[in-house]
């Protein structure tokens, strides 16, 4: 069921991405997903360094950060393809990327309106901070699989909001 | 969808020049050793045309940049300000290059992996134009890439 995207409420939002990850789990890597209480995010960089980020466009605006303990990156891609692929070949950040997709692809069918989603950028290290800019919340979920632990952090507003508009300016040149 | 190696270089030239007050030789630095640490920035593009297009370069780069941009000194900027300033690069150049695109695209927030030892893929794109230029002898790298189309098969 769709709701009016212009009143995208954290626990709605919450609410989508856990039916989400427990879509794509259940369904794909046949794990349940147990969550702990999701909050704002207050700290810089991702809470794990095996990352998916695939942001939205459209009637809806932001980025949705899968960030996975290297563990449970690992088994997850595992399961998921049905054979071990080493951290940061390219066949590991493409089921990043596929899982990613996944995931905020169950979402946006309940987000509404008319979105666009972006290829999956994947990065993958033990050494880096991953950021993503923006100004909106960003709702953090954390999710505990029988692989490892995994996060969610999704900021996405209408296109309508004026965070939305102070943000994407364009600054052209010449 | 065509975009000219010259269009990105001339993007990258005119931001540099009018964000950063600094000139770019295009090329880059033939031999140089990798940054020990380094930043990659992104933004995706949607719409009419899906890609992104990604910046890389040293962190002394970024560290240069925000020194200019949040009118700091380079030894007070922090690592925040080091990604809020390739991030705005990217962001303009993202912007510009939307320009040049059928309309109607969208561009996404961008995002920033900075570390010593990191890879970072866009799975299911194909690179279309990568341009190495250089700025006070450092190399920094403008990236396009664009959506990889599924391939047809046979019925």
């Amino acid at each position: 069921m769709q709701h009016d995207i212009n009143h995208l409420s954290v626990p709605r939002l919450v609410a989508i991405f856990a039916e989400a990850v427990r879509d794509v789990f259940e369904t794909m890597i046949h794990v349940k997903i147990r969550f702990s209480n999701p909050s704002i995010k207050q700290d810089f960089g991702t809470a794990y360094k095996t990352c998916g980020i695939i942001e939205l466009n459209g009637d809806l605006s932001g980025s949705v950060v899968v960030s996975f303990s290297t563990e449970a990156a690992v088994k997850s891609i595992e399961c998921f393809c049905g054979m071990h692929f080493e951290p940061g070949t390219p066949a590991f950040t493409d089921a990043i990327g596929e899982l990613t997709n996944l995931i905020v692809g169950s979402a946006k069918r309940h987000l509404g309106g008319a979105t666009n989603i972006s290829l999956p950028s994947v990065s993958v290290s033990d050494g880096c901070t991953v950021a993503v800019n923006g100004k909106q919340p960003c709702v953090v979920l954390p999710c505990s699989s029988p692989f490892g632990e995994f996060t969610i952090e999704a900021r996405i507003q209408p296109r309508t909001s004026p965070i939305f508009k102070e943000q994407h300016h364009e600054m052209p040149l010449g | 969808m065509e975009i000219e190696l010259d269009q990105i270089t001339q993007i990258a030239a005119m931001t540099w020049e009018a964000i950063l007050g600094m000139t770019i030789e295009s090329g880059g630095i033939a031999g140089a050793p990798a940054p020990a640490r380094s930043i990659a920035a992104c933004v995706h593009i949607t719409g009419a045309w899906d890609g992104a297009v990604l910046l890389d370069c040293s962190v002394e780069v970024a560290r240069h940049a925000a020194s200019v941009m949040f009118s700091a000194r380079e030894e007070d900027v922090s690592v925040c300000d080091e990604q809020d300033s390739v991030a705005e690069l990217v962001n303009i150049i993202g912007g510009n290059l939307k320009a040049l695109l059928p309309e109607k695209c969208f561009l996404s927030l961008p995002a920033v992996v900075e570390g010593a030892d990191f890879s970072s893929r866009i799975p299911g794109s194909r690179l279309l134009l990568r341009v190495p230029f250089s700025c006070q002898g450092h190399n920094v790298t403008v990236t396009l890439r664009e959506r990889e189309k599924p391939v047809a098969t046979a019925a």
